[in-house]
């Protein structure tokens, strides 16, 4: 399902560098945790900010906007576009497949870290064990924090539907963890 | 008072703000609950802090899954594509469609028939022009000849100078 573009008229950063500014960062972060490649989010998030760049050359200066939330949904749907897309890898792109990570160097003794290695290895692969939408509702809600009624509107399922995809993904991510103290 | 303990998806609606009073109260008295509530907001801390501050694992070209394994289910299908149009055309053949193979005999045998007949005409017509040459050549050099050659056919009275009997040794077999 595609979800409605229309962005929310409210205020917002006053130029096009500014907005990029603002949210590249963030609207990149989403579509990796989406698409869980790189490349892939980095091309999503171009066409998310073109998409962007359109929308601020037609909009009326005069109207302010809220782009964050704008932003997410063409990001989620820019996303679901390239997962559907995935038959095109299969037969001419490459394969894919984890290995181990190489986290780059954080300054802090493996005490200091939080998670070990592993387990951030089982995390990252119980996630994209996940179905789409519990990703997308996971990731709204507990990465970025938003409401689970705005989750709702923004991915145009019902507050219960979310909360019930949200159950379900934090009974599968926890499971990777095992008991901890 | 609530009897039993809370379900993890109640401690969940706990988490993000919601649940009743009464769960509430039942998650500040029962111990082991709250220990399950603790564990619950743990994890889920240590679950975003990772999604949010660790890149996600290497995504690699799998060198190792095999050229047939991706090629196979596409040859598979254009080759059963293939069959189901062949089988189609067999099946199925609408007005216009190419000839089977008795018509395309039929229409062998006519042709080669009318190649036979069209060659029996040119060699005729090649066999008369020769006549004709032979003839005037006789004529011209007053060969002498005692034989007629009545059996040379009517066309040769055609040819100038000739009077009947004409003193030649043409025959057809030349």
């Amino acid at each position: 399902m595609t979800l409605p573009l229309q962005p929310v008229p409210c205020r917002g950063p006053v130029s096009y560098e500014a907005l990029y500014a603002a949210h590249h960062a963030e609207v990149l972060r989403l579509c990796r945790l989406l698409l869980a490649n790189h490349h892939d989010a980095e091309e999503v998030a171009q066409e998310v900010f073109l998409k962007v760049y359109q929308r601020f050359q037609n909009k009326n200066q005069n109207q302010l906007m809220v782009w964050k939330p704008w932003l997410v949904r063409v990001s989620i749907n820019a996303c679901r576009d390239r997962r559907r897309s995935g038959w095109w890898k299969w037969f001419g792109g490459t394969g894919e497949e984890y290995r181990e990570a190489s986290y780059p160097d954080s300054g802090k003794s493996p005490e200091e870290t939080l998670l070990g290695r592993e387990t951030q290895g089982h995390i990252w692969r119980a996630f994209q064990e996940l179905s789409a939408r519990q990703r997308e509702v996971f990731v709204l809600r507990y990465v970025d924090e938003w409401p689970t009624g705005k989750v709702a509107d923004m991915l145009g399922i019902t507050t219960g539907s979310v909360k019930r995809y949200l159950f379900r993904a934090v009974r599968h991510l926890r499971r990777t963890l095992g008991d901890r103290p | 008072m609530m009897n039993g303990c809370l379900k993890d998806q109640t401690l969940l609606s706990l988490h993000d703000g919601e649940g009743t009073g009464a769960e509430r109260t039942h998650l500040t008295e029962c111990a082991a609950c709250a220990a399950r509530y603790r564990r619950l907001r743990g994890d889920l801390e240590a679950i975003r802090q990772v999604l949010r501050e660790t890149p996600p694992p290497h995504i690699v070209s799998r060198g190792s899954r095999s050229f047939a394994s991706r090629w196979l289910p596409l040859a598979v299908a254009v080759g059963l594509i293939l069959v189901l149009v062949w089988g189609g055309a067999r099946l199925w053949r609408p007005a216009g469609s190419p000839l089977s193979n008795e018509e395309i005999w039929a229409l062998l045998g006519e042709s080669s028939a009318d190649l036979f007949l069209l060659n029996e005409a040119f060699a005729e017509e090649v066999w008369m022009n020769t006549v004709d040459a032979e003839v005037a050549t006789a004529l011209e050099a007053e060969w002498p000849c005692e034989r007629d050659v009545e059996s040379v056919d009517a066309g040769l009275g055609d040819v100038e100078g000739y009077a009947g009997s004409i003193p030649c040794e043409i025959s057809p077999g030349l």
